[in-house]
Protein backbone atom coordinates (compact mmCIF):
# COMPACT_ATOMS: atom_id res chain seq x y z
CA UNK A 1 0.00 0.00 0.00
CA UNK A 2 1.27 3.44 -0.89
CA UNK A 3 1.24 5.52 2.28
CA UNK A 4 1.72 8.69 0.21
CA UNK A 5 4.50 9.96 2.46
CA UNK A 6 6.72 10.97 -0.47
CA UNK A 7 8.33 14.35 0.30
CA UNK A 8 6.34 14.78 3.50
CA UNK A 9 8.46 16.67 5.99
CA UNK A 10 8.92 14.65 9.17
CA UNK A 11 10.52 16.03 12.32
CA UNK A 12 11.65 13.33 14.69
CA UNK A 13 13.27 13.23 18.11
CA UNK A 14 15.09 10.19 19.42
CA UNK A 15 16.05 9.25 15.87
CA UNK A 16 19.33 7.74 16.95
CA UNK A 17 17.76 5.28 19.40
CA UNK A 18 16.77 1.71 18.60
CA UNK A 19 13.15 2.45 17.71
CA UNK A 20 13.89 5.94 16.37
CA UNK A 21 16.45 4.80 13.79
CA UNK A 22 13.99 2.27 12.43
CA UNK A 23 11.33 4.98 12.17
CA UNK A 24 13.84 7.10 10.22
CA UNK A 25 14.58 4.18 7.93
CA UNK A 26 10.91 3.48 7.22
CA UNK A 27 10.06 7.11 6.49
CA UNK A 28 13.06 7.35 4.16
CA UNK A 29 11.97 4.22 2.36
CA UNK A 30 8.60 5.87 1.81
CA UNK A 31 10.35 8.87 0.26
CA UNK A 32 9.77 11.28 3.14
CA UNK A 33 12.16 14.05 4.18
CA UNK A 34 13.37 13.32 7.71
CA UNK A 35 14.76 15.93 10.07
CA UNK A 36 16.27 14.45 13.20
CA UNK A 37 16.54 16.70 16.20
CA UNK A 38 19.59 15.45 18.04
CA UNK A 39 21.73 16.43 20.98
CA UNK A 40 25.09 15.36 19.59
CA UNK A 41 26.12 15.60 15.95
CA UNK A 42 28.32 12.50 16.10
CA UNK A 43 25.28 10.34 16.78
CA UNK A 44 23.84 11.43 13.47
CA UNK A 45 26.88 10.09 11.66
CA UNK A 46 26.33 6.75 13.36
CA UNK A 47 22.70 6.82 12.26
CA UNK A 48 23.66 7.56 8.65
CA UNK A 49 26.20 4.73 8.73
CA UNK A 50 23.56 2.36 10.07
CA UNK A 51 21.13 3.44 7.34
CA UNK A 52 23.81 2.86 4.73
CA UNK A 53 24.35 -0.69 5.99
CA UNK A 54 20.64 -1.22 5.33
CA UNK A 55 21.14 0.23 1.82
CA UNK A 56 18.76 3.08 2.60
CA UNK A 57 19.56 6.37 0.90
CA UNK A 58 20.54 9.16 3.27
CA UNK A 59 19.92 11.87 0.69
CA UNK A 60 16.73 13.04 2.39
CA UNK A 61 17.74 12.85 6.04
CA UNK A 62 18.99 15.91 7.89
CA UNK A 63 19.96 16.69 11.45
CA UNK A 64 19.58 19.76 13.59
CA UNK A 65 21.13 19.89 17.02
CA UNK A 66 18.50 20.92 19.51
CA UNK A 67 18.17 21.17 23.25
CA UNK A 68 14.61 20.02 23.84
CA UNK A 69 14.54 21.67 27.23
CA UNK A 70 15.31 25.12 25.88
CA UNK A 71 12.22 26.77 24.40
CA UNK A 72 14.25 29.47 22.65
CA UNK A 73 16.52 26.91 21.05
CA UNK A 74 13.51 24.89 19.92
CA UNK A 75 11.94 27.99 18.38
CA UNK A 76 15.13 28.77 16.48
CA UNK A 77 15.47 25.20 15.21
CA UNK A 78 11.84 24.96 14.10
CA UNK A 79 12.18 28.29 12.29
CA UNK A 80 15.28 26.96 10.55
CA UNK A 81 13.41 23.83 9.47
CA UNK A 82 10.56 25.93 8.11
CA UNK A 83 13.00 28.24 6.35
CA UNK A 84 14.56 25.27 4.59
CA UNK A 85 11.66 22.89 4.03
CA UNK A 86 8.69 25.33 4.11
CA UNK A 87 6.44 23.06 6.16
CA UNK A 88 6.28 20.32 8.78
CA UNK A 89 3.78 17.58 8.03
CA UNK A 90 4.58 15.06 10.71
CA UNK A 91 6.10 15.19 14.18
CA UNK A 92 7.26 12.01 15.88
CA UNK A 93 8.15 12.44 19.53
CA UNK A 94 10.38 9.46 20.15
CA UNK A 95 13.07 10.80 22.50
CA UNK A 96 13.08 9.12 25.86
CA UNK A 97 15.28 7.79 28.58
CA UNK A 98 14.92 5.55 31.60
CA UNK A 99 16.97 5.04 34.74
CA UNK A 100 16.00 1.76 36.32
CA UNK A 101 16.12 2.04 40.06
CA UNK A 102 13.70 1.63 42.96
CA UNK A 103 11.80 4.87 43.40
CA UNK A 104 12.87 5.21 47.02
CA UNK A 105 16.51 5.37 45.95
CA UNK A 106 16.16 7.95 43.19
CA UNK A 107 17.47 11.40 43.77
CA UNK A 108 15.85 14.57 42.51
CA UNK A 109 18.10 14.83 39.46
CA UNK A 110 16.96 11.38 38.23
CA UNK A 111 13.32 12.37 38.60
CA UNK A 112 13.91 15.67 36.82
CA UNK A 113 15.80 13.95 34.04
CA UNK A 114 13.03 11.44 33.37
CA UNK A 115 10.18 13.92 33.55
CA UNK A 116 12.08 16.42 31.42
CA UNK A 117 13.28 14.02 28.74
CA UNK A 118 10.10 12.01 28.47
CA UNK A 119 7.51 14.72 28.97
CA UNK A 120 8.54 18.36 29.17
CA UNK A 121 10.81 18.39 26.11
CA UNK A 122 8.13 16.70 24.05
CA UNK A 123 5.59 19.32 25.14
CA UNK A 124 7.86 22.26 24.32
CA UNK A 125 8.67 20.92 20.88
CA UNK A 126 5.06 20.05 20.07
CA UNK A 127 3.94 23.52 21.13
CA UNK A 128 6.34 25.12 18.66
CA UNK A 129 5.54 22.74 15.81
CA UNK A 130 1.83 23.45 16.20
CA UNK A 131 2.53 26.89 14.71
CA UNK A 132 3.31 25.67 11.20
CA UNK A 133 0.70 22.93 11.50
CA UNK A 134 -1.99 25.48 12.38
CA UNK A 135 -0.96 27.57 9.39
CA UNK A 136 -0.99 24.55 7.09
CA UNK A 137 -4.36 23.48 8.53
CA UNK A 138 -2.92 20.00 8.57
CA UNK A 139 -0.54 17.87 10.57
CA UNK A 140 0.02 14.54 12.25
CA UNK A 141 1.72 14.05 15.58
CA UNK A 142 2.71 10.60 16.78
CA UNK A 143 4.02 10.17 20.29
CA UNK A 144 6.07 7.14 21.21
CA UNK A 145 4.72 6.37 24.66
CA UNK A 146 5.20 3.09 26.48
CA UNK A 147 3.10 0.20 27.68
CA UNK A 148 4.33 1.18 31.15
CA UNK A 149 1.93 4.11 30.94
CA UNK A 150 -0.88 1.65 31.60
CA UNK A 151 0.84 -1.33 33.20
CA UNK A 152 3.67 -0.62 35.54
CA UNK A 153 6.78 -2.47 36.49
CA UNK A 154 9.40 -2.18 39.16
CA UNK A 155 12.14 0.42 39.01
CA UNK A 156 10.55 2.73 36.46
CA UNK A 157 8.21 4.89 38.51
CA UNK A 158 9.05 8.37 37.09
CA UNK A 159 9.41 6.95 33.57
CA UNK A 160 5.98 5.31 33.76
CA UNK A 161 4.50 8.47 35.27
CA UNK A 162 5.97 10.56 32.45
CA UNK A 163 4.63 8.17 29.80
CA UNK A 164 1.19 8.22 31.42
CA UNK A 165 1.50 12.00 31.20
CA UNK A 166 2.35 11.65 27.53
CA UNK A 167 -0.82 9.60 27.05
CA UNK A 168 -2.93 12.28 28.72
CA UNK A 169 -1.14 14.89 26.63
CA UNK A 170 -1.95 12.93 23.47
CA UNK A 171 -5.61 12.57 24.33
CA UNK A 172 -6.21 16.15 25.40
CA UNK A 173 -4.16 17.79 22.67
CA UNK A 174 -6.07 15.73 20.12
CA UNK A 175 -9.26 17.29 21.45
CA UNK A 176 -7.82 20.80 21.27
CA UNK A 177 -6.40 20.72 17.77
CA UNK A 178 -8.62 18.23 15.96
CA UNK A 179 -10.80 20.92 14.45
CA UNK A 180 -7.69 22.39 12.85
CA UNK A 181 -7.11 19.09 11.05
CA UNK A 182 -4.18 18.14 13.23
CA UNK A 183 -4.22 14.53 14.40
CA UNK A 184 -2.49 13.42 17.59
CA UNK A 185 -1.95 9.75 18.35
CA UNK A 186 0.48 7.53 20.20
CA UNK A 187 2.00 4.09 20.12
CA UNK A 188 2.77 2.19 23.28
CA UNK A 189 5.67 -0.18 22.71
CA UNK A 190 6.17 -2.98 25.20
CA UNK A 191 9.47 -4.83 25.45
CA UNK A 192 11.28 -4.11 22.19
CA UNK A 193 14.75 -5.37 21.26
CA UNK A 194 16.84 -2.22 21.68
CA UNK A 195 19.87 -1.10 23.69
CA UNK A 196 17.46 0.55 26.14
CA UNK A 197 15.71 -2.74 26.87
CA UNK A 198 18.85 -4.90 27.17
CA UNK A 199 18.81 -4.99 31.00
CA UNK A 200 15.13 -5.94 30.91
CA UNK A 201 15.79 -8.62 28.32
CA UNK A 202 18.50 -10.19 30.46
CA UNK A 203 16.25 -10.23 33.52
CA UNK A 204 13.07 -11.37 31.84
CA UNK A 205 14.35 -14.04 29.52
CA UNK A 206 12.76 -16.94 31.37
CA UNK A 207 9.50 -15.10 32.08
CA UNK A 208 8.82 -13.91 28.58
CA UNK A 209 6.53 -16.78 27.52
CA UNK A 210 4.29 -16.03 30.51
CA UNK A 211 4.40 -12.26 30.23
CA UNK A 212 3.88 -11.87 26.51
CA UNK A 213 1.19 -13.76 24.64
CA UNK A 214 3.40 -13.84 21.56
CA UNK A 215 6.26 -15.22 23.64
CA UNK A 216 9.01 -12.88 22.51
CA UNK A 217 10.30 -9.34 22.52
CA UNK A 218 9.13 -7.05 19.76
CA UNK A 219 11.31 -5.66 17.00
CA UNK A 220 11.79 -1.94 16.29
CA UNK A 221 10.20 -2.44 12.88
CA UNK A 222 7.01 -3.63 14.54
CA UNK A 223 6.79 -0.25 16.24
CA UNK A 224 7.89 1.89 13.31
CA UNK A 225 5.24 0.44 11.02
CA UNK A 226 2.54 1.56 13.45
CA UNK A 227 4.11 5.03 13.62
CA UNK A 228 3.97 5.32 9.84
CA UNK A 229 0.41 4.03 9.81
CA UNK A 230 -0.67 6.76 12.24
CA UNK A 231 1.34 9.41 10.36
CA UNK A 232 -0.17 8.76 6.98
CA UNK A 233 -3.39 10.39 5.84
CA UNK A 234 -3.87 7.41 3.56
CA UNK A 235 -4.27 5.06 6.50
CA UNK A 236 -5.18 7.18 9.52
CA UNK A 237 -6.97 10.30 8.30
CA UNK A 238 -9.90 9.60 10.64
CA UNK A 239 -7.83 8.48 13.62
CA UNK A 240 -6.95 10.86 16.44
CA UNK A 241 -6.55 10.71 20.20
CA UNK A 242 -5.93 7.01 20.09
CA UNK A 243 -3.22 4.54 21.09
CA UNK A 244 -1.81 1.41 19.54
CA UNK A 245 -0.30 -1.05 21.99
CA UNK A 246 2.62 -2.88 20.44
CA UNK A 247 3.38 -5.22 23.28
CA UNK A 248 2.93 -8.79 22.08
CA UNK A 249 -0.16 -9.04 24.24
CA UNK A 250 1.57 -7.98 27.46
CA UNK A 251 -1.44 -6.17 28.88
CA UNK A 252 -4.09 -8.70 27.89
CA UNK B 1 0.94 51.01 10.24
CA UNK B 2 -2.59 51.91 9.24
CA UNK B 3 -5.59 50.29 10.82
CA UNK B 4 -7.29 49.80 7.45
CA UNK B 5 -4.38 47.82 6.04
CA UNK B 6 -4.15 45.58 9.10
CA UNK B 7 -7.92 45.13 9.08
CA UNK B 8 -7.84 43.67 5.58
CA UNK B 9 -5.33 41.01 6.62
CA UNK B 10 -7.10 40.33 9.89
CA UNK B 11 -10.36 39.74 8.01
CA UNK B 12 -8.66 37.23 5.73
CA UNK B 13 -7.06 35.42 8.65
CA UNK B 14 -10.37 35.22 10.53
CA UNK B 15 -12.08 33.92 7.41
CA UNK B 16 -9.42 31.25 6.92
CA UNK B 17 -9.62 30.19 10.54
CA UNK B 18 -13.38 30.23 11.15
CA UNK B 19 -14.94 30.20 7.72
CA UNK B 20 -16.75 33.49 8.37
CA UNK B 21 -16.88 35.33 5.03
CA UNK B 22 -14.54 38.33 5.18
CA UNK B 23 -17.13 40.71 3.71
CA UNK B 24 -19.35 40.14 6.75
CA UNK B 25 -16.58 40.92 9.26
CA UNK B 26 -16.80 44.40 10.76
CA UNK B 27 -14.33 46.32 12.88
CA UNK B 28 -16.77 46.49 15.81
CA UNK B 29 -17.66 42.78 15.84
CA UNK B 30 -16.65 40.96 19.01
CA UNK B 31 -14.45 37.98 18.19
CA UNK B 32 -16.05 35.45 20.52
CA UNK B 33 -19.73 36.35 20.67
CA UNK B 34 -20.39 37.81 17.25
CA UNK B 35 -17.85 36.02 15.05
CA UNK B 36 -17.94 32.72 16.91
CA UNK B 37 -14.18 32.57 17.39
CA UNK B 38 -13.14 30.13 20.13
CA UNK B 39 -9.87 29.90 22.01
CA UNK B 40 -8.28 27.51 19.49
CA UNK B 41 -9.37 29.72 16.58
CA UNK B 42 -7.77 32.62 18.41
CA UNK B 43 -4.49 30.70 18.68
CA UNK B 44 -4.75 29.92 14.97
CA UNK B 45 -5.43 33.58 14.16
CA UNK B 46 -2.53 34.81 16.29
CA UNK B 47 -0.11 32.26 14.76
CA UNK B 48 -1.09 33.35 11.26
CA UNK B 49 -0.76 37.06 12.04
CA UNK B 50 2.63 36.40 13.65
CA UNK B 51 3.73 34.69 10.47
CA UNK B 52 2.38 37.41 8.17
CA UNK B 53 3.92 40.28 10.09
CA UNK B 54 7.00 38.47 11.47
CA UNK B 55 6.11 39.47 15.02
CA UNK B 56 5.43 37.74 18.32
CA UNK B 57 1.85 38.33 19.42
CA UNK B 58 0.45 37.97 22.87
CA UNK B 59 -3.16 38.57 23.69
CA UNK B 60 -1.85 39.74 27.07
CA UNK B 61 -0.07 42.70 25.40
CA UNK B 62 -2.98 44.95 26.38
CA UNK B 63 -2.70 43.77 29.96
CA UNK B 64 1.07 44.39 29.95
CA UNK B 65 0.55 47.90 28.67
CA UNK B 66 -2.08 48.56 31.33
CA UNK B 67 0.22 47.26 34.07
CA UNK B 68 3.08 49.41 32.78
CA UNK B 69 0.90 52.51 32.80
CA UNK B 70 -0.42 51.81 36.28
CA UNK B 71 2.97 51.42 37.91
CA UNK B 72 2.57 50.22 41.50
CA UNK B 73 -1.21 50.36 41.42
CA UNK B 74 -2.67 46.86 41.02
CA UNK B 75 -4.23 46.00 37.63
CA UNK B 76 -5.95 42.92 38.97
CA UNK B 77 -6.46 41.16 42.26
CA UNK B 78 -6.91 37.37 42.14
CA UNK B 79 -7.75 37.54 38.46
CA UNK B 80 -10.38 40.28 38.81
CA UNK B 81 -9.54 43.59 37.16
CA UNK B 82 -9.50 46.49 39.61
CA UNK B 83 -11.62 49.63 38.98
CA UNK B 84 -8.41 51.52 38.12
CA UNK B 85 -7.45 48.68 35.77
CA UNK B 86 -10.83 48.90 34.06
CA UNK B 87 -10.35 52.62 33.57
CA UNK B 88 -6.99 52.13 31.87
CA UNK B 89 -8.41 49.36 29.68
CA UNK B 90 -11.25 51.71 28.73
CA UNK B 91 -8.69 54.28 27.61
CA UNK B 92 -6.66 51.78 25.63
CA UNK B 93 -9.65 50.07 24.10
CA UNK B 94 -12.48 52.55 23.60
CA UNK B 95 -13.95 50.11 21.10
CA UNK B 96 -15.12 47.95 23.99
CA UNK B 97 -18.50 49.10 25.19
CA UNK B 98 -18.20 50.93 28.55
CA UNK B 99 -21.17 49.08 29.97
CA UNK B 100 -19.23 45.83 29.60
CA UNK B 101 -16.18 47.08 31.50
CA UNK B 102 -17.88 46.63 34.84
CA UNK B 103 -16.60 45.80 38.29
CA UNK B 104 -15.99 42.09 38.77
CA UNK B 105 -14.74 41.57 35.22
CA UNK B 106 -11.95 39.01 35.19
CA UNK B 107 -8.80 39.00 33.06
CA UNK B 108 -10.18 35.95 31.26
CA UNK B 109 -13.54 37.60 30.57
CA UNK B 110 -11.84 40.68 29.13
CA UNK B 111 -10.48 38.62 26.22
CA UNK B 112 -14.05 37.60 25.43
CA UNK B 113 -14.90 41.26 24.86
CA UNK B 114 -12.18 41.85 22.29
CA UNK B 115 -13.38 43.12 18.96
CA UNK B 116 -11.81 42.90 15.52
CA UNK B 117 -10.49 46.40 16.18
CA UNK B 118 -8.87 45.23 19.44
CA UNK B 119 -7.08 42.52 17.51
CA UNK B 120 -5.92 45.01 14.86
CA UNK B 121 -4.63 47.31 17.59
CA UNK B 122 -2.68 44.49 19.24
CA UNK B 123 -1.03 43.76 15.89
CA UNK B 124 -0.23 47.43 15.27
CA UNK B 125 1.14 47.83 18.79
CA UNK B 126 3.46 44.86 18.32
CA UNK B 127 4.62 46.01 14.86
CA UNK B 128 5.43 49.43 16.26
CA UNK B 129 7.21 47.89 19.23
CA UNK B 130 9.37 45.82 16.86
CA UNK B 131 10.14 48.94 14.81
CA UNK B 132 11.09 50.84 17.96
CA UNK B 133 13.40 47.99 18.98
CA UNK B 134 15.08 48.05 15.58
CA UNK B 135 15.58 51.82 15.74
CA UNK B 136 17.23 51.51 19.15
Amino acid sequence: MNLKLEDKVVVLTGGTGGIGQQICADFLEEGAIVICLIRKAEKFEKLKNWLSTKTISTAKIYANTCNLLDANNIKAVVNEVIETHKRIDILVNCAGSVVEMPFALLDESHIDQMLNTNLKGMMLLTQEILRPMFRQKEGAIVNVSSITAIKGGRGIVPYAAAKAGMDAFTRTLAIEVGRKNIRVNAVRPGAIETEMSKPLEARMDKYIPDAMILGRFGKPKEVSKAVLFLSSNETASYITGTFINIDGGFIV
Amino acid sequence: MELAAVLEKVKTVIENSTGTPRETIQLEHTLFDELGVDSIDLVDILFELEFLYKIQLKISDIESRARAKMGDEPYEIDGTITPAGLQVIGEFMPEISKDKLVEGLTVHQLVQLFTVESLCKIVIYRIEEEERKKEN
